[in-house]
């Protein structure tokens, strides 16, 4: 998560981009522009406000006396060391006693270095505590993940927002919260030492000071617009750079290796390597094209003020009004100058960067999050029953769409069409009902809909006649077990995945049962550390790992422990063979006694144990009714059967 | 630690590679180390005649000289400006090579080697190590900047040599004696050996203290990461967490690993800013000496004030250099360890023989594959996967693998596409064993779907053709054959649209529609064996039944081997084996297994069953249901 710093410059480039996009530079990206400005402005201290408001909850007071000190030393060492060469020197022609001189001389270096020691040390301290402060807002980042609506998670804006403000914290010591505060630090010590170094030389001269700004501001404007310059490719860098990271993990993922080899990918592979490694490299080049020029502008730019600062020091020694240790510290007052500058410049440009990362992350913080204090469902446990009334649905953006071959949704902005159309149903309490219907029907998002993952775009749901929405989303959790298409574990204890409460704070007697009854225990118990044995080697390298039917197996085994009064199952069985698949239906037909229960199939035969089947096409209920009433009755439904039943009933 | 002829023989050797790769690398880093190295002496030596100069009071002699420092620091000022630019580019370079070297090797190996454990975790350290430590760029800059501090060290010597020869004046006593070539150069000595045995010391006693620090640490890391982007960062886990309220124990989990994290660091910048404290306080020591005896040169009259401060400007150069000297190795040590196991990766032997024989082309298709005594076993495993199996595959029949889950179906599969080799026994094709074919030529008689099979995001045509040339009558045949036509006329650049959103912005497809691509490839091979494991798992039954109706067509002329769960799909099969515990325990038609009533005939049932119950009445007349 520390990664190093090219890596990073290169992720932190999205950001850049997005900012560049809402600049209005990029693809027309309608950009308010006097309205955004004014917005910027406001957010520049509101956000300073912010983070060091976090700061000091986080860290405590002692923070800000570190960054104090830091200051004071920062500023007061660079003077000492520019004092230096003309104290010494002043000491040297001084004609006192050699001994007298080589304490002196002791002693001036001795407090120099000890000021580069404390120095040194405060600047330690003080990124060790803005650094930690990066690892303790993770945990908020990472609740907040946990904790929010998770409806606006899923959708490309939600995860777009996600991966933003990821950045902010999981990007390694130069990206985030924690580069802002301490940009935002080096900004105001820098600013200190400009103004020092100012007062010191306009007391001697107005005109040098005049000649060092305006140099200043000059090379500031190169640097400005060869970074704006640079900005123009960015875009495609970023395109490349997350194009090579695709090509770089898809080529070693083991089981594409089978492909790779049987279609001889590797000359297209590592052609396609080279090529973008080539554009990579050229358009690094054009970018540092661009940063030369500035640099040559910049060399020459110091080489003329420099033989200006040269001259006049010079004239005013022989003039006799300047003596050599106050000629030597000018000297370094002007080098330092330089450096303040640069500081500052970098510090500003560091500060603008991760204000836009700090300002994401804010954002993220503010969105989808769930309200507190809704009544929980009036009768938890007991069977329920479950309304719709004319629901809608429609994808926003380019959320994630589960339903298969749902070509519509990936378009700009919203999803053209409803995946689910005016839909009413009703659920009776401890029905058996089964969906079915064609790849993209609009199964998986009515079953969301069903158990408040998802909330209508228009018309209501509501359980046992409450409406979800006015209901605690966890609340209502509780009352559904939902198996779903895709299976997925977590690399914890298998304890953990199937009871899904905190370590020790599992039913055992229930654990066992409900893997017992899933067909899981014998396996369970041979394992070398029973339930407490991790799944898979993410977490633990003693894990183990499962087949795909255990798996499926695992899922059953957790809704068996959720035991609530609303089952769902969502296709379950796709990669069983036909035995176990068989086997599978025994149990969940076992599972769902006594509950209501929504299940989704292909396999059109598994329907047969439902009260009530749904044909679902394109969003709307087509047929309705038993199986024997619809294949009674012809239709999609009965065509379907027939389709599938063809080849089982051709008995010779 | 590995020792250090052992830590340059891996840096030397990866210095070689860069050079091999691009010859121009190592001289521009050779030019800007004379540049960077040329600027600060020449402007010592410069400064020290300013200074003089500016103390005699010859301010011509003095603007003189101030000319000459600004005009050479304007000249290195921009040639190394000029070369930075080249350098960055070429960094770059190097850096992203080094993936595509691991690449290369892993493409090149087989792929049984490849999937042992120990090789894929060579292959993932490296990667691994790479992004987090710095990779073959860091290793250069670091040869780089210790060849510079060595330089600079000897620069700085030479410099200082001088001062301590030159002479003091008579009459200062004590002060006078001290400051005679000899004392001062035994005391410079002593200071210098001091600040490098210094130096040193503290770099080993931290080094041995972050060590310890970071062994405490081994995967913390990796499971923060774990956390953040499989588990929060897995959309798709985000409903189940949810529905079954699992926040609590994720936090829980995740809350162990952010104090450990958070430990750590707080210890490791501990450690840091310790090591930076001590190397501070040796630096001052040397520095506070390295002034005493210049001032003691200047005031028994030995050198002049200008010379002072050119010699106190060599001091300073050879106490950095010292420190970054050590420091620098050490980290170089340290990717020189890791670089070891990337140079292993690069040395990995392939388990088996190449074979070179090349294939006998055939018009005819008459290609024939047996597999005689065949048994076999995964690396690292204990049970057989396939057991003795005895078996000849017909030459243009349709053959059906069935069987459990794990009875061995797609083993036979991947052994029959060589990419893995018997444990015994062995596989010919038309009677010569498949080991002696060339591996190219042998795999180009296959056209397969695997189970698991991958789709990248390139332009369409791109994944018809494997990469290949672009045959566009060709590629719009196979993919009207795979069904895929007219969804990918729907697209909105047709051929050349791009899959998904990785690599430009692509179309996102749906499992149906992947499979259909993935079988359009398989057939632009135009192989004479076309195998397809499970290929409709993820279509709904209409579209499954178009590509059963398919199959013959697509398969006609050519052997084909067909795996699925799916029973139904035996039915166009001529041809089934049946496999059970890794075992073919039956072989024959459709009709006959179904007559015998053995294994197949249960799985059979299993699945027909609900559908057999009305066999009695035919779907064209559904009005007589279920009785």
């Amino acid at each position: 998560m520390w990664k190093r710093k090219d890596s990073d410059r290169r992720q932190d480039r999205e950001q850049t981009r997005r900012k560049h996009a809402r600049d209005g530079q990029i693809r027309g990206g309608q950009a308010k522009g006097d309205q955004l400005r004014g917005e910027r402005i406001r957010h520049k201290w509101d956000n300073c406000r912010y983070v060091f408001q976090r700061l000091g909850q986080e860290e405590g007071p002692g923070a800000f006396a570190l960054c104090g000190g830091d200051l004071v030393f920062g500023v007061l060492l660079p003077f000492l060391e520019a004092a230096l060469a003309g104290a010494v020197a002043a000491c040297l022609v001084s004609g006192k006693a050699p001994g007298e001189i080589l304490l002196l001389v002791a002693g001036y270096v001795i407090l120099l270095q000890t000021a580069r020691y404390l120095q040194g040390h405060l600047r330690a301290m003080r990124d060790k505590t803005l650094f930690l402060f990066r690892i303790d807002i993770m945990y908020e980042f990472n609740r907040k993940t946990l904790e929010m609506d998770g409806q606006s998670l899923e959708t490309a804006k939600g995860r777009q927002m996600w991966e933003a403000a990821k950045r902010n914290v999981y990007n390694g010591n130069h990206f985030g919260i924690e580069a802002y505060a301490r940009s935002f630090w080096n900004m105001l010590l820098n600013l200190c030492g400009l103004v020092v170094y100012g007062c010191i030389v306009g007391r001697e001269s107005i005109f040098l000071l005049i000649l060092l700004v305006s140099q200043t501001l000059l090379v500031t404007w190169f640097h400005g617009a060869a970074e704006k310059r640079a900005l123009r490719a960015e875009d495609e860098i970023d395109g490349k750079w997350s194009g090579f990271q695709y090509l770089r993990r898809e080529s070693i993922v083991p089981q594409n290796g089978k492909d790779i080899r049987m279609y001889g990918m590797d000359k297209w592979f590592l052609k396609t390597f080279y090529q973008m490694i080539e554009r990579s490299v050229s358009l690094l080049d054009w970018q540092e094209k661009g940063y030369t020029a500035a640099g040559i502008a910049n060399h020459l730019l110091s080489f003329a003020r420099n033989v200006a600062v040269y001259g006049w020091l010079l004239g005013r020694m022989a003039a006799g009004r300047l003596t050599l240790p106050a000629f030597l510290l000018y000297l370094g007052i002007i080098a330092g100058f330089e450096n303040w500058v640069r500081g500052f410049l970098e510090a500003v440009i560091n500060l603008a960067k991760n204000k836009k990362i700090v300002e994401n992350y804010r954002k993220f913080i503010d969105f989808g999050t769930v309200e507190e204090g809704k009544p929980a469902p009036k009768r938890p446990g007991k069977l329920h029953e479950i309304r719709l009334e004319h629901v809608c649905f429609r994808y926003e953006g380019n959320m994630e769409c589960s339903e298969e071959g749902h070509m519509e949704c990936p378009e700009e902005g919203h999803s053209r069409e409803d995946t689910i159309h005016d839909l009413n149903l009703t659920i009776r309490a401890g029905e058996k009902l089964a969906l079915v219907g064609p790849n993209g029907a609009g199964k998986t998002t009515l079953i969301k809909l069903l158990c408040g993952l998802y909330r209508p775009t228009s018309g209501k749901v509501f359980l046992d006649g409450e409406e979800l929405q006015n209901l605690s989303q966890r609340e209502v959790f509780r009352e559904f077990a939902v198996v779903f298409q895709d299976v997925f574990t977590f690399a914890f204890p298998v304890a953990e995945n199937v009871s899904c409460v905190k370590a020790g704070t599992e039913d055992g007697p229930r654990l066992r049962r409900s893997l017992e009854d899933a067909g899981l225990l014998e396996r369970v118990q041979s394992l070398p550390k029973r339930e407490q044995t991790s799944m898979d080697k993410d977490m633990d390298p003693e894990g183990v790992t499962f087949s795909g039917g255990e798996l499926q197996k695992l899922m059953l085994a957790r809704a068996l422990y959720k035991d609530s009064p609303v089952v769902i199952l969502d296709e379950p069985t796709a990669a069983l063979d036909p035995i176990a698949e068989s086997e599978m239906y025994e149990k969940y037909d076992e599972m769902i006694q006594g509950k209501t229960a929504v299940f989704l199939s292909h396999r059109l035969s598994s329907t047969r144990f439902c009260d009530r089947i749904l044909f679902l096409e394109k969003g709307r209920v087509v047929q309705e009714g038993s199986h024997e009433s619809l294949m009674r009755e012809g239709g999609p439904y009965a065509e379907l059967f027939a389709l599938q039943a063809r080849y089982y009933r051709k008995q010779v | 630690m590995k020792t250090f002829r052992s830590i340059h023989k891996t840096g030397f050797r990866l210095l070689k590679m860069i050079h091999a790769e691009d010859s121009i690398v190592i001289p521009m880093y050779l030019l800007d180390l004379v540049l960077s190295l040329g600027q600060i002496y020449l402007g010592l030596f410069l400064t020290a005649g300013l200074v003089d100069a500016l103390l005699a009071g010859e301010y011509r002699q003095a603007a003189g000289a101030a000319l000459m420092l600004l005009l050479a620091n304007l000249f290195f000022g921009l040639a190394s400006r000029l070369i930075c630019r080249r350098l960055q580019c070429l960094q770059r370079k190097v850096w992203l090579v080094f993936y595509v070297w691991l690449r290369r090797k892993a493409f090149s190996m087989d792929y049984e080697t490849m999937e042992r454990p120990e090789v894929a975790e060579k292959l993932l350290f490296s990667e691994r190590t790479s992004d987090m430590q710095g990779g073959l760029g860091t290793l250069l800059t670091h040869y780089y900047e210790i060849l510079k501090s060595l330089v600079n060290l000897l620069l700085s010597l030479s410099l200082v040599a001088h001062l301590c020869l030159a002479e003091p004046d008579a009459g200062f006593g004590i002060l006078g004696a001290l400051a005679s070539p000899v004392p001062s150069a035994l005391l410079l000595a002593g200071m210098m050996a001091g600040t490098v045995f210094g130096a040193y010391r503290v770099f080993q006693r931290f080094a041995q203290e972050r060590r310890a620090i970071f062994e405490n640490h081994t995967g913390v890391e990796d499971r923060v990461m774990y956390l953040t982007q499989q588990v929060l960062g897995n959309f798709k886990a985000g409903k189940m967490i949810r529905i079954y309220g699992m926040q609590d124990m994720i936090l829980e989990n995740l809350s162990v690993f952010l104090k450990k994290s958070w430990a750590h660091f707080s210890a490791a910048c501990d450690v840091e800013r310790k090591q930076g404290n001590a190397n501070r306080l040796v630096d001052s020591v040397f520095i506070v000496g390295a002034y005493l005896l210049a001032a003691l040169k200047v005031v028994t009259g030995a050198v002049t004030v200008g010379a002072f401060t050119q010699y106190v400007g060599a001091l300073h150069q050879f106490g950095g250099a010292c420190f970054s000297l050590i420091a620098i190795h050490g980290d170089l040590q340290k990717i020189c360890t890791y670089m070891e196991e990337f140079l292993a990766f690069l040395d990995t032997e392939n388990l088996h023989v190449k074979g070179s024989i090349p294939v006998e082309k055939r018009t005819d298709g008459e290609y024939e594959i047996a597999f005689e005594h065949v048994s076999f076993r995964y690396p690292g495993t204990e049970k057989l996967a396939l057991k003795d199996v005895d078996c000849r595959i017909r030459v243009r029949g349709k053959l059906a693998v069935v069987g459990r889950n794990g009875a061995g179906k797609t083993t036979f599969i991947k052994l029959l596409c060589r990419l893995y080799e018997p444990t015994s026994g062995r596989i010919t094709l038309n009677g010569v064993d498949i080991r002696k074919y060339d591996e190219e030529e042998y795999r180009s008689l296959f056209g397969v779907v695997f189970q698991d099979f991958k789709l990248f995001a390139f332009p369409v045509w791109e994944n018809v053709t494997a990469g290949r040339e672009r045959n566009e009558k060709r590629v719009w045949e196979v993919l009207e054959q795979a069904d895929a036509g007219s969804m990918v006329r729907g697209m909105p650049g047709g051929l050349d649209t791009y899959l998904f959103k990785d690599m430009e912005d692509g179309v996102e497809i749906s499992g149906g529609e992947a499979q259909k691509l993935a079988l359009a490839r398989a057939l632009y091979r135009d192989a004479p064996v076309v195998i397809l494991d499970e290929p409709t798992a993820a279509l709904d039954p209409k579209a499954e039944s178009e590509v059963y109706a398919r199959f013959h067509e697509m398969v006609e002329g050519r052997t084909s081997v067909y795996i699925s769960h799916r029973m139904a799909s035996c039915r166009f099969c001529d041809d089934i084996i049946v496999f059970e515990d890794g075992r073919i325990v039956e072989r024959g038609s459709h009709e006959d297994l179904f007559a015998a009533g053995g294994s197949y005939a249960r799985m059979w049932n299993a699945q027909a069953k609900y559908y057999n119950d009305i066999t009695d009445s035919p779907p064209e007349a559904p009005a007589c249901a279920r009785s």
